[in-house]
C-alpha cells in the first residue's frame, strides 16, 4: 500500500470509528425509545386485559340470565318471567369480594370428656372430617344481586319470587328503587326469629342491598319484631325504608333482588357477613371484659346443660360477667361484647354476639351430649356432617352447620375458639381445668 | 444524514478485509452488530405485544359492535330455538342415519338439525377475531366461547345443551355393538374450527378418552359441496349443508377428526363435538374392536 493510500486508510478508519460511535449513540437512543414503547404497551395491555376479563364475566352473567329456555340463576327460589331479550337488561351485581379465612389458626383448646360412646364417636367423626377437608380454609364468594329495570315482583304460596320483566301497564304507579332480600320469601319464620340465623345469615343480605341501593325501599317479612327492626337499622336500613310485605305484586322502576349469598358448601355467607361486620362493628380493639353468655332464658329443651347455674358460678369465680342477652338492649350488647377479651357459653344463639367482638377475642364454646345428638338427628343441613355416607373430603365450610358452628364463625372473625364437650350434667372439675388452660392463653395474649 | 447512513457510506470506502482493520475497530463493529441484534429482538417482542393488544382491542370492539342489536337478535333466536323440537329432530336424524361399518364405523347424519336451527348455528359463528389464530393451518374456538358476542354465546350454549341431552344417547344406540348399551356418553368438549383461505389440509388426533367425534360442516347455501372431506379412512364426504359425520374412535389408533375441506381458496367452518364416557365401565377395550376396522395412524 502506497503512503497516500495508507494515509487515506487511516483517515477512513478514523471516520469509520466515528461513524460507529455515532450509530451506537443512535442505537442507545432507539433502545430508550423501545423501552418507553414497551412500558406504554405494558400499560395498554393491562387495560385491555382488565377490560376483557370484565367482558368475560359480564358475558357469562348475560348468557346465564338471557339463556334461551329460561334464566339460569344462582337461586332456585327466584323465577324471571320474560323473554331472553328482556332478561338481557338485567345486570348481576357482586358487592364485596371473595373471602378466604384460615381455620386452624383459630382453633384453640379442644377438650372432650363425655363418657357417652355415641357422642364420642360422632365427635371423632366430625374432627376426622375436619382434618380431611380439602384444605384449611373457609371460603365465601361475593353475594350476587339482580339489578332489574322496570319490573314487578310478587311471591307465591311456595315462597318462590316471581319477577315480571315487563312493567305493569295501567297498574299502580311504580315505586322507585325496591330491594328484596332472600329472607323476605325463602326463609322459614322460625329461623328468622333465631337471633344467630338472623344476624349471621339474613342481615348480611339487607346490608349488601343497602350498599348497592342505599335509599331503596326494602320488602321485608311480615311482621317484623323489635330485634329485627333494630338490627336492620344497624345494617344501614332506615325505618322509613322498611316495608313489611305480604307478597303481593309491587312495581318498581329499579328492582334489586338478592340472588345468592355466596356461601361455599355450607356454613355462613362469609363475604357479605364480613362486609357487614366491617360496616357495623368498625375498627374495634380487644378489651378486657370476660363475658359468660347465659342460656337461662332459652326454652327448657334447648338449654343443653342441666347444671347451668353451677357453670355460671364457676365462670363468675373466674371474673366472668354473666350476661343474659334478652335482659339488655342491643346498644348495650354491642358495647359489652365490643369490650370483651373472652366470650364463653353453651352453644346457642347468644354466642352470635361475638359478631360485635373484636378480632383476637377468645371464644369458649361448651357442648353437651344432648346438643351433639340434636345436631346429628335433626335432619337437613345441620346433620349432614353426621352421615356415614357423607365421608368424602370437601370444603371445610360444609361443617359450618355442625356442632363446630361457632368455631367456624369465630374463625371467620379472627377469634381463637376453644371447645369443651361433656355430659349434660357438665363435669365441673373437667370444665375448671379446661377454663384454666383457656385463660392461660387469654392472659398470655 | 443519520448515523447509519453515514456509516454505510464510510464502510463503502473502508478496508474490505477485517484483517486489515485495527483490532479495536473490528471489536467495535462486532459490538455494534450485537447491539443491533438485541435491538431487533426487542423490536420483534414489541411488535408481538402490539399485535396482542391490537387483537384484544379488535375483540372488545367486535363485542360492542355485535352486541348493539343483541336484544333484537335474541328475540329472533328465541323464536327458533325450541329445545324439544330440536331434540326430536336430532334424535330422528341419528336414528335414520346411514351407518358404514368399515374401515372404521361412522354415521352420515343428513339433516341433523332443523333448517332454521342450522341457520342460527351458522349465524352464531363468532367473528374471526375470536378464533385462536396461533396455528397456520386452521383456527379454532372452544364452545361455548368464553369471549364472543352475547348472541353467539347464548346460541352455542343452547346447541350444546341439546346435543348433550339428545345426540350423546342416540349415538350410543347407533354404535352398538362397538359401544355397549350401558355406556353413557357425555360431551367432553366442542369447538368450532375455521380454515382460512389458502391454508392446506388440517388434521388432528382425537384426544384420549374420546369415544365418538361428530363433525358438522357449517356450510352456507352457496358453498360448493364438491369440496369433499377426506378423513383418510372413510370415503370422501361432501362438504354438505347440515350433514354431520360421526366417527367411532378406535382406541389405540387416533382418528382423524378434522376433515380437509375445499381447495384452499375459501373459508370453511365446521363444528366438532367430542364425546367420552360418563363412567369407565361403559367402554369396550380397544381390543374388542376388530383390528381390521381400526383407523390408520393419522399423518
Amino acid at each position: 500500500m502506497s503512503e497516500p493510500e495508507t494515509r487515506q486508510a487511516v483517515v477512513d478508519t478514523a471516520r469509520l470509528a466515528e461513524a460507529i460511535a455515532e450509530v451506537r449513540g443512535d442505537a442507545r437512543e432507539a433502545a430508550d425509545h423501545i423501552t418507553a414503547v414497551e412500558t406504554d404497551i405494558a400499560v395498554l395491555r393491562g387495560h385491555t386485559d382488565t377490560l376483557l376479563d370484565a367482558d368475560r364475566r359480564a358475558l357469562a352473567d348475560r348468557a346465564d340470565l338471557a339463556r334461551v329456555g329460561g334464566a339460569r340463576l344462582l337461586s332456585d327460589s327466584v323465577v324471571l318471567d320474560g323473554t331472553a331479550a328482556e332478561r338481557l337488561r338485567i345486570r348481576r351485581l357482586r358487592p364485596g369480594e371473595a373471602v378466604e379465612r384460615p381455620f386452624a389458626a383459630s382453633r384453640g383448646v379442644t377438650c372432650c370428656v363425655t363418657g357417652a360412646a355415641d357422642v364420642r364417636a360422632l365427635w371423632g367423626r366430625l374432627l376426622a372430617r375436619e382434618a380431611s377437608s380439602i384444605d384449611d380454609c373457609l371460603r365465601g364468594n361475593p353475594a350476587t344481586i339482580l339489578d332489574i329495570p322496570d319490573a314487578s315482583v310478587s311471591k307465591d304460596a311456595l315462597s318462590t319470587l316471581h319477577v315480571a320483566l315487563r312493567g305493569e301497564r295501567g297498574g299502580p304507579r311504580p315505586l322507585g328503587d325496591v330491594a328484596v332480600p332472600r329472607f323476605a320469601h325463602a326463609v322459614a319464620p322460625r329461623k328468622l326469629r333465631n337471633f344467630a340465623h338472623w344476624l349471621l345469615d339474613c342481615l348480611p343480605q339487607a346490608a349488601a342491598l343497602a350498599t348497592v341501593a342505599p335509599g331503596a325501599r326494602m320488602l321485608l317479612p311480615c311482621p317484623l319484631n323489635d330485634m329485627q327492626r333494630t338490627t336492620l337499622e344497624l345494617a344501614g336500613v332506615a325505618p322509613a325504608q322498611m316495608t313489611e310485605w305480604d307478597g303481593g305484586a309491587v312495581c318498581a322502576k329499579r328492582l334489586l333482588i338478592f340472588e345468592s349469598d355466596g356461601r361455599m358448601g355450607g356454613g355462613r355467607p362469609l363475604s357479605p357477613l364480613l362486609a357487614m361486620r366491617r360496616r357495623v362493628a368498625g375498627d374495634i380493639r380487644p378489651g378486657s371484659r370476660r363475658i359468660y353468655v347465659s342460656r337461662r332464658d332459652a326454652r327448657s329443651k334447648r338449654r343443653w346443660a342441666v347444671n347451668e347455674p353451677a357453670i355460671e358460678a364457676l365462670f363468675a369465680s373466674h371474673g366472668f360477667e354473666i350476661v343474659c342477652p334478652t335482659s339488655h338492649t342491643l346498644a348495650d350488647l354491642v358495647r359489652i361484647f365490643g369490650e370483651a377479651s373472652i366470650v364463653a357459653g353453651l352453644n346457642g344463639a347468644g354466642l352470635a354476639h361475638i359478631f360485635f367482638s373484636p378480632p383476637g377475642t377468645h371464644v369458649a364454646v361448651l357442648l353437651t351430649d344432648s346438643l351433639v345428638r340434636w345436631h346429628a338427628d335433626s335432619g337437613g343441613a345441620r346433620s349432614l356432617w353426621a352421615s356415614e355416607h357423607h365421608a368424602r373430603a370437601g370444603e371445610l365450610a360444609a361443617l359450618g352447620d355442625s356442632p363446630r358452628f361457632y368455631t367456624h364463625v369465630a374463625a371467620a372473625f379472627g377469634q381463637p375458639c376453644h371447645s369443651f364437650l361433656g355430659a349434660d350434667d357438665v363435669p365441673l372439675d373437667d370444665l375448671r381445668r379446661f377454663l384454666a388452660e383457656v385463660m392461660s392463653r387469654v392472659v398470655a395474649q | 444524514m443519520n448515523g447509519l447512513s453515514r456509516l454505510l457510506q464510510v464502510i463503502g470506502r473502508a478496508p474490505a478485509a477485517s484483517a486489515e482493520r485495527p483490532e479495536a475497530l473490528q471489536a467495535a463493529i462486532d459490538d455494534l452488530g450485537r447491539a443491533m441484534t438485541a435491538l431487533r429482538s426487542r423490536v420483534d417482542r414489541v411488535a408481538a405485544q402490539l399485535e396482542i393488544v391490537h387483537r384484544q382491542i379488535e375483540q372488545l370492539a367486535a363485542i360492542r359492535r355485535e352486541d348493539a342489536d343483541a336484544a333484537h337478535r335474541l328475540d329472533a333466536l328465541e323464536r327458533v330455538l325450541d329445545a324439544d323440537r330440536a331434540a326430536a329432530h336430532i334424535g330422528a336424524a341419528v336414528a335414520r342415519a346411514e351407518r358404514v361399518d368399515g374401515p372404521v364405523p361412522y354415521l352420515i347424519i343428513a339433516e341433523v338439525l332443523p333448517d332454521d336451527v342450522y341457520t342460527a348455528a351458522i349465524e352464531a359463528i363468532p367473528p374471526p377475531i375470536f378464533f385462536d389464530q396461533s396455528r397456520m393451518e386452521w383456527e379454532a374456538v372452544r364452545l361455548p366461547p368464553s369471549l364472543a358476542p352475547t348472541y353467539s354465546v347464548i346460541a352455542w350454549k343452547f346447541l350444546l345443551e341439546v346435543v348433550e341431552r339428545v345426540l350423546a344417547p342416540a349415538l350410543v344406540v347407533r354404535f352398538q355393538p362397538w359401544l355397549d348399551s350401558e355406556c353413557a356418553l357425555r360431551l367432553v368438549s366442542a369447538r368450532l374450527v375455521r380454515r382460512p383461505p389458502g391454508s392446506t389440509r388440517a388434521q388432528e388426533r382425537a384426544g384420549g378418552g374420546i369415544h365418538v367425534t361428530t363433525v358438522l360442516p357449517l356450510a352456507r347455501p352457496d358453498d360448493d359441496d364438491r369440496d369433499a372431506s377426506d378423513t383418510g379412512t372413510t370415503r370422501a364426504i361432501p362438504f354438505r349443508s347440515n350433514t354431520a359425520i360421526a366417527f367411532l374412535d378406535s382406541g389405540a389408533h387416533a382418528f382423524t377428526s378434522t376433515p380437509a375441506i375445499a381447495a384452499g381458496t375459501v373459508t370453511r367452518c365446521w363444528w366438532e363435538c367430542h364425546f367420552g364416557p360418563r363412567r369407565s365401565r361403559g367402554r369396550r377395550s380397544p381390543a374388542a374392536i376388530d383390528p381390521a376396522v381400526r383407523a390408520p395412524q393419522s399423518e
